[in-house]
């Protein structure tokens, strides 16, 4: 969490600190009503109602400890008692499926059937809660325990082909580090040839900039080195834009973002997205800009849910929003009460992807759209689901979700991650296959698809792993229980060898040879003060940590780090220089490593962190002799919602906060102009 | 764990008051946080024969309240579509809106949130949670934990703005 949030949950928490509790919510009263309750309530009898509050024992009545006096089918018949006394583990909490086909629904009414059983899983949940208190790893579960178990018997079905060419090397290209120096800098990927929408673009002359308002695109001539805003787009005081793309081979730029209608005025009288699920949706626009001056609307496409993500793929968007299932307000005979909608059509059964598990209660809706035909939907699918993530390799879109086994906090008793494969070239999805393995994944560098194999690291409890799948998603190959009462904090993968740093007290960065995917193994494992967030490949045989530094005495983070590993021998990893910039105690890197400006190529890395004073926009450079140079730290002036973004043109630096640009030269690192939108 | 009505309100003494802030965050009135509080109240003091350990009687008692929040406001919204009304007459927000409890800005930023972010804006703030342990409680990746709340801070701050 940066700054910045932690600044707001403290206003929060300030403005909540005067305020009274009631009377009857005092520590004294609340005893008084439990004692009179005590005497009111004979033995044997369970339970009676108390006038408490007003409105408070009728509501207990009707939905809290109603439920539990009338057991149902399917609690009872596990054996499982309210009372909890089985300390013994019960499995996993929710029926996996061990099928490797993900199923497409038949009728909405079997989708209905998924919102229902999430929604009887939450109230067995609270009723187990209740019954089994404070053993968390008990919380559970009514399935029998071998089912987590029961399908690896078939883990190794589906591996025969692509074992060959493990040797081959990856250009770096593959690890995120662009070895090519464009004259201008392009958005930070998590893979490389999937270009990320984001807030700032390039196309090598203008500068196109979300402003603060969000709901403008400023366009930026940049020639000469000076700055002039030429032209703007404008998306409507209903629309909120999230990102765009700059497309300058195609001439296009499409802004993405969503489409409120009223809602921003209903949704402070209390009205939102979830009781009326349509009011807002997600879209996308494209305009043309042969001419940046004067930018036309060439279509725009819409669908049900709020922004998630996108990428951009040879032409071709494809846009994720995720669309919850309010059940307050569903109806089994208005299947556009909880069936999303792409350009205002239903999806339609068979294009909607249902769980590994019987219950579901929101969608990830992914669509294609094919930029020369801007205004339809090319394809369009929906994962049933209870929300996950996405991570978008070079040929597949991998949605993966976390089961946990408690409902507890602090007290995880483990968790399966379940993953679900849909392929996409040229605007076409299509379902592939889906798996799961234990543990839950840090973020999406976590997770990486190489060779047609996919390679994960997890955390699961105190321990970690590492799995790798192939391309049926059955695991063929693991190592566990690494780094015990560690967990993952920062991955990246390249080619046959992966990356990971765990942190408890040092930070151990750990080197998996990954050449024989049956057979994956640490080669490597270095420990150093402090621990990396984010990891970047720089370069050969260099590979770039930004994180933080922590004192070894006090546990206490005493600044941003930054470090270089020498990987030259991957099974003897060393700390080549690292920096350490004192009272900077945080950088936006660390969770948005679309903030990062790294150009091994140009030996530019650039980032914004947070000092007493404001934000600061840093720039480094690192050679093997001189290690880390610190070329410039300049206070920012803008101070806006969104992240800081840097961005070269030639040899100007375009530091962007809010509405304020401010360039650098790239040579002496003196400012060249400033503009405020 | 064997509990008399004076143990427990030891214990609750202990987390009262992030309880009926954090309901009153989520419920947005002084009655319905009051009621939230009660009945999660109600209902540990039920079942604390069944909690084993003290120590975790702070992270219960916050599950069930949470649960709690989530259901009456599912209901609320299920029988808001049900009578079919306009929700400003069902809603507590009447124009003067005299038993808010909350400042008008804390209010409007809470607004602007779905009742997930609000959980989770909520669990941190008054329960002291992680993301990882909300994640756990809510059934969510902590990545996910993370970018909802950041997506949901980012919307506060437009109201502190």
């Amino acid at each position: 969490m940066d700054r910045r949030e932690q600044d707001i949950l403290d206003w929060v928490r300030q403005e909540t600190e005067e305020i009274d509790v009631p009377k009857k919510l005092e520590p004294e009263n609340i005893r008084r009503m439990l004692e009179e309750k005590e005497v009111r309530e004979r033995p044997g009898k369970k339970r009676r109602m108390y006038r408490f509050g007003f409105a408070a024992a009728a509501c207990i009545a009707a939905a809290g400890l109603a439920v539990w006096q009338m057991p149902r089918a399917g609690y009872d018949e596990t054996g499982s008692s309210p009372g909890g006394t089985a300390g013994a583990e019960r499995g996993t909490e929710v029926e996996i499926s061990g099928s490797k086909t993900i199923a497409r629904a038949d009728s909405y009414e079997q989708v209905y059937g998924y919102l229902e059983e999430y929604q009887k899983q939450l109230e067995e949940e609270e009723k187990r809660m209740m019954a089994e208190g404070g053993t968390a790893s008990d919380l559970a579960r009514g399935k029998e325990e071998s089912v987590a178990i029961a399908e690896d018997s078939d883990m190794d079905t589906g591996m025969n082909g692509g074992a060959s060419p493990y040797q081959k090397t990856e250009t770096l290209a593959a690890g995120g580090a662009e070895s090519a120096s464009a004259d201008y800098s392009e958005t930070n990927v998590r893979q490389e040839g999937v270009d990320e929408g984001d807030i700032v673009k390039t196309d090598g002359r203008y500068l196109y900039v979300l402003e603060d308002n969000g709901r403008e695109i400023a366009i930026v001539d940049t020639l000469d080195q000076g700055m002039k805003k030429a032209a703007s787009v404008d998306a409507g005081s209903n629309n909120s834009i999230h990102e765009f793309y700059v497309v300058p081979g195609m001439k296009k730029l499409v802004v993405v973002g969503y489409q409120s209608g009223e809602l921003l005025g209903k949704e402070m009288a209390g009205d939102s997205a979830y009781s009326n699920p349509h009011l807002s949706s997600t879209v996308a626009v494209t305009y043309d800009i042969s001419d940046p001056l004067k930018p036309v609307e060439e279509g725009r496409v819409s669908q049900s849910g709020s922004y998630s993500s996108s990428r951009m793929v040879d032409g071709y968007l494809y846009m994720f929003s995720e669309f919850y299932v309010w059940n307050g307000n569903i109806s089994p005979h208005e299947p556009r009460s909880y069936v999303p909608a792409v350009n205002g059509e239903l999806i339609k059964e068979s294009n909607i992807y249902l769980p590994p598990v019987s219950q579901a209660n929101m969608y990830e809706i992914i669509t294609a759209v094919d930029l020369k035909e801007p205004g339809k939907t090319k394809d369009s699918k929906a994962i049933f689901s209870k929300g996950g993530q996405v991570y978008v390799s070079g040929q597949n879109i991998y949605f993966y979700e976390t089961e946990w086994q408690n409902s507890f906090f602090g007290s995880s008793t483990g968790c399966v991650t379940t993953i679900r494969k849909v392929s996409y070239k040229d605007g076409e999805l299509e379902a592939k296959a889906q798996g799961k393995f234990d543990g839950y994944l840090n973020d999406s560098f976590s997770i990486d698809e190489y060779e047609g194999n996919l390679r994960v690291v997890t955390t699961d409890g105190d321990t970690n792993s590492v799995y790798v799948l192939d391309k049926e998603l059955d695991i063929i190959g693991s190592i566990e229980d690494l780094a015990k009462d560690e967990r993952v904090y920062s991955a990246r993968f390249m080619g046959d060898v992966g990356y990971f740093v765990t942190f408890r007290e040092t930070d151990p960065l750990f080197s998996v040879d990954l050449s024989d995917p049956k057979k994956p193994k640490i080669i490597g494992e270095l420990k150093i003060p402090g621990f990396s967030e984010y990891l970047h490949f720089y370069g050969e045989d260099q590979l770039l940590g930004i994180g933080m530094n922590v004192d070894e005495e006090t546990m206490i983070t005493d600044g941003v780090k930054l470090t270089m590993f020498d990987i030259s021998d991957k099974t003897d990893v060393k700390e080549a220089d690292t920096y350490i910039l004192e009272n900077v105690y945080s950088t936006e890197v660390g969770y948005d490593y679309k903030a990062a400006l790294v150009d091994p190529g140009r030996n530019i890395i650039g980032f914004a962190g947070y000092t007493e004073g404001g934000q600061n926009y840093y720039l480094f450079a690192y050679d093997k002799k001189d290690g880390f140079v610190c070329n410039m730290e300049e206070h920012i002036n803008g101070n806006a919602m969104r992240s800081t973004r840097g961005v070269y043109i030639e040899d100007v630096i375009y530091v962007v906060q809010g509405n304020i640009i401010e360039a650098y030269s790239l040579e002496d690192y003196k400012k060249v102009d400033d503009l405020i939108l | 764990m064997r509990c008399d009505a004076k143990t427990f309100a030891q214990m609750y003494e202990t987390v009262y008051m992030d309880l009926y802030r954090f309901a009153l965050c989520m419920m947005r009135s002084r009655q319905d946080a009051e009621d939230a509080v009660s009945e999660a109240v109600m209902a540990a003091y039920e079942n604390i024969g069944k909690l084993r350990d003290e120590k975790a009687f702070r992270n219960w008692i916050f599950t069930i309240l949470s649960n709690i929040c989530k259901r009456k406001l599912q209901d609320a919204a299920r029988e808001r579509s049900r009578s079919n009304e306009a929700y400003s007459l069902i809603r507590q927000d009447t124009p003067e809106e005299p038993d808010m409890g909350l400042a008008v800005d804390v209010r409007k930023a809470f607004f602007l949130l779905e009742e997930e972010e609000q959980t989770i804006v909520g669990l941190s703030v008054f329960g002291g949670y992680n993301s990882q342990e909300i994640g756990e409680a809510l059934k969510l990746n902590p990545n996910t934990v993370r970018s909802k709340r950041s997506r949901a801070l980012q919307k506060m701050e437009c109201v502190l703005r």
